[in-house]
């Protein structure tokens, strides 16, 4: 590595992980889009800043240096232990027929970590990634019939009172994968999912009016709240092949599984509440990618995954708008080099494109997230880890179809370390 | 180190980074609005509605007596009428000692007296009420005197006016204080032939309206009503006579007594003679009374409800007679009290029912308004937030045997109220139109919210 190349790294390094932190830590998090006030919420998964940073293809990655874990499979061959954060955050405009809102949030990272053993052809891996959020609130006047307290026998009055709406909570999963070098051309990986997050919704009417002598509102303020906890296993299986020189190809399949879901209901001023337990049966997801080596440096990829949220059963409400979701990325990956004198010639790109289809309908319409993407990278000292980049911007549904449409950019920060443990 | 080309790129890329990131960190989030809240969430809440309570099924009127204080010991003096309440004052002077105040040589008898006067003071709290239009000026009031035909015995009062002897006196007056000009001759008289005490009562063409006077138990700082020239004067109804007499002393030199004697009566009390009974349960009339205490309680039944409400709001509402209440506006206090604990009951102490150290029996709640914000018209609801009471009965954690007791001016719970004032001392009488009428029958008004998540 050049050493002109990694001394300003090695300065800014430091400063860009101390933004991861902010992200994690100190930001606020806050509303996410107005598609995830219903059903099942948005799929904010991200597995680092390189796969995101070139249309979220990554199932054939296989690099040692950048380990991925978008495919379990591909990180057979490490000789450190790695460590790989990763984070986003986003600034998401948001319209419907009622106005417009933008929003900024950030997302808990990604954390995973792998170990290698059997000279890296056994790798023992673990993490934390979010699956799906749901996290939106509104706040919009409403008109309620109310008895005016002084003539109270009159007609009810319409007064005005506003309705606090909010959807929060993120589906996240822990993963304890096992992955293995069957021969250099063929690696395969496995992991049990433990499955675990929550849905809360909570609502508050606030009668405005009418107010007492001394200012207060005169009937008191109206609250529930919703909870579902939820509690999963899955496993996923993985595979990754290099059938010819410059081609890989790799698979996934996550399993059916239940989720196992304890709704609370809740209303405030109300002794006790309502219990129910239910299972959903989450349908299984089958990712597909393949790579091919258009020259030294450069790559192309591209990637299909499918989950046939159609087949969900548990819930009659979601079912009745229940779609197969599917995602399609593509897109290109120049590697990083260490050329001498090259500047940023040696610097990784990453360029793409990714097109959605939410599990659920909106307004009786599919929503359909496009994306494109771009990104880079910069190695640390002697190659013991890596921070990458990527800038995304998104269109998500339309007004004309499903009533709102969100246009999101997004910024992806990961940092890979990588150390001998033994 | 110095700061090369490539030093300066990457500390670009930092700084780009870390406002990236502030940019996204949610400090510039726009506050929620009304985007999103058209599509269909899971939790739906229910519009609240109300529902009205008309019919009490507990209901009537209980006296409330104290073991601690006699009824003549600290009450004001009443006089006059308000529709078919009326009230006498009763007091009697002891005279055994006046002809001591003179100076040797001065023998007692009319011409030594320059006048007697019998003095009242209005008390404060029986001002003229405000009216919506203008002040009222005054009670414009005919006060006739007489001399009691028998010795006055405060002890069995309330009670009907006693014998009437002669008429000593027949005077209009109005005013906060009332002088009432006796004459010489009533003291000679009293001096000499005994004296039972007098009444003073309401005479034809008085305005209309019952007037609280000073009583000689007044002489505690504690009741600021009257304004008075030093804490020790005496405020009840007093006699101030007047002497003036030129006289010649033992040791031959000419001498003039000039002084007037105040008396305080020795025996003060209110007959409160027509107080008429309220309707026994509350059919006509629904009446909070200070002073000799009577307290409506009602109950409703609840019941019918779902336990699964929120209660947004409760309140008991009361429509306020006018031609029948007076007294000053003061706060009114509805209680949480255990039925046994009144119905069907003619009267119970303050002790009893604040029997705080068994907390079981007494009062267990309290809740009180302020009548002084009421806007008066012809006709008002008075009304009392029940929230917290309907909402435990309702969701079956309060023993729904429960009534709702009105009182005024009660200390015996803890309770603040903005205008309170010693039922002990004070009577009001405030008339509430009874569960007869039609439209301002009294009624617990309950805005609920139904728990969108079903019964539990």
């Amino acid at each position: 590595m050049s050493t002109l190349l990694r001394m300003p790294l090695l300065r800014a390094w430091p400063v860009l992980l101390a933004s991861v932190l902010l992200f994690a830590i100190v930001a606020p998090v806050t509303a996410q889009s107005p598609f995830a006030l219903t059903n099942i919420g948005g799929d904010v998964r991200s597995s680092d800043a390189r796969i995101d940073g070139r249309g979220g293809w990554g199932l054939v990655e296989r690099d040692t240096l950048v380990p991925s874990f978008h495919n379990l499979a591909g990180l057979t061959g490490l000789r450190k232990m790695a460590v790989v954060i990763s984070g986003y955050g986003e600034r998401r405009s948001s319209e419907d027929a009622s106005g417009s809102r933008t929003t900024s949030r950030v997302l808990t990272p990604t954390l995973r970590a792998a170990a290698p053993f059997v000279n890296g052809r056994l790798i023992l891996s673990a993490g934390f990634h979010a699956l799906r959020g749901t996290q939106y609130d509104t706040s919009s006047e409403r008109i309620f019939l109310l008895p005016d307290p002084d003539d109270p026998l009159a007609p009810n009055i319409a007064y005005p009172g506003t309705e606090f709406f909010t959807r929060e909570g993120t589906q996240f999963q822990v993963p304890l994968g096992l992955s293995w070098q069957v021969s250099d051309a063929l690696s395969v990986g496995a992991s049990l999912n433990i499955v675990a997050g929550i849905i809360r919704e909570r609502m508050n009417i606030i009668f405005d009016e009418p107010t007492t002598p001394a200012g207060l509102n005169y009937f008191l303020t109206t609250s529930e709240t919703l909870e579902e906890e939820i509690g999963g296993l899955s496993s996923t299986w993985s595979v990754l092949v290099d059938p010819v020189p410059g081609l890989a190809v790799g698979a996934t399949y996550t399993t059916p599984h239940d989720w196992d879901i304890t709704r609370t209901h809740d209303m405030q001023g109300i002794p006790g509440n309502v219990v129910q337990e239910y299972t959903v049966s989450m349908p299984g997801v089958w990712g597909l990618g393949a790579a091919v080596n258009l020259s030294e440096r450069w790559r192309f990829g591209a990637e299909l995954e499918h989950q046939p949220f159609s087949c969900l059963t548990g819930r009659a409400d979601w079912e009745a708008v229940m779609v197969d979701a599917w995602r399609f990325g593509v897109g290109f990956d120049r590697s990083e080099a260490f050329a001498r004198r090259a500047g940023h010639g040696n610097r990784p790109l990453r360029l793409g494109f990714s097109m959605q289809r939410w599990p659920y309908l909106v307004d009786g319409d599919e929503v359909i997230e496009r994306r494109i993407s771009a990104g880079t990278g910069f190695s640390f000292r002697e190659q013991s880890g890596h921070l990458d980049l990527a800038l995304s911007y998104a269109w998500i549904g339309e007004l004309g179809t499903n009533g709102i449409r969100d246009r999101v950019w997004r910024f992806t920060v990961s940092v890979a370390g990588l150390e001998k443990w033994w | 180190m110095p700061e090369t080309p490539r030093y300066r790129r990457a500390l670009l890329v930092t700084t780009i980074a870390l406002a990236v990131a502030v940019a996204l960190a949610g400090c510039t989030s726009d506050e929620a609005n009304p985007v999103g809240a058209g599509l269909d969430t899971d939790l739906q809440v229910t519009a609240p509605s109300t529902d009205i309570l008309t019919l009490p099924v507990v209901k009537g009127h209980i006296g409330l007596t104290d073991d601690e204080v006699a009824f003549d010991q600290t009450g004001a003096l009443y006089f006059g009428s308000s529709g078919p309440d009326s009230s006498s004052i009763l007091a009697q002077y002891d005279f055994s000692a006046l002809a001591d105040t003179l100076p040797d040589g001065v023998v007692l008898d009319e011409d030594i007296i320059a006048s007697v006067t019998l003095t009242l003071y209005r008390l404060q709290f029986y001002e003229p009420p405000e009216s919506e239009e203008e002040k009222q000026d005054e009670f414009d009031k005919n006060y006739r005197v007489h001399n009691l035909s028998e010795p006055l015995d405060t002890s069995v009062y309330p009670a009907a006016e006693p014998g009437i002897g002669s008429l000593i006196i027949d005077q209009d007056d109005s005013g906060a204080v009332v002088f009432l000009d006796l004459g010489p001759a009533v003291v000679i008289d009293w001096v000499e032939n005994g004296h039972n005490g007098i009444i003073i009562r309401e005479g034809e063409g008085s305005a209309e309206g019952i007037i609280g006077y000073a009583s000689v138990d007044m002489d505690d700082s504690a009741y600021g009503e009257i304004e008075r020239e030093a804490e020790d004067t005496t405020v009840g109804p007093t006699l101030a006579i007047a002497f003036y007499v030129e006289y010649v002393d033992a040791d031959e030199i000419a001498q003039v007594f000039d002084e007037t004697i105040v008396l305080a009566p020795i025996a003060d009390v209110s007959t409160l003679h027509a107080m008429p009974d309220p309707s026994v349960n509350l059919d006509t009339d629904i009446v909070l009374q200070t002073h000799q205490r009577i307290s409506p309680y009602f109950a409703f039944d609840t019941t019918a409800f779902p336990e699964d409400v929120f209660v947004n709001r409760a309140v008991i509402r009361l429509a306020l007679d006018f031609d029948h209440t007076m007294g000053q506006r003061q706060s009114l206090a509805v209680h949480e009290v255990p039925r046994t604990l009144v119905d069907g009951i003619d009267s119970i102490t303050l002790q009893a029912l604040s029997d705080d150290e068994s907390g079981v029996n007494g009062v267990t709640g309290q809740y009180s308004v302020d009548y002084e914000t009421m806007q008066i018209n012809e006709t008002v609801w008075v009304g009392w937030d029940v929230t917290s009471t309907v909402q435990r009965m309702i969701n079956g954690v309060l023993d729904t045997d429960l009534v709702f007791l009105i009182t005024a001016g009660e200390t015996f719970t803890s309770y603040q109220a903005t205008a309170a004032y010693s039922p002990d001392f004070y009577y009001s009488r405030y008339v509430f139109k009874g569960t007869d009428e039609l439209v301002l029958a009294p009624h617990l008004e309950i805005t609920y919210t139904p728990f969108s998540g079903g019964a539990k």
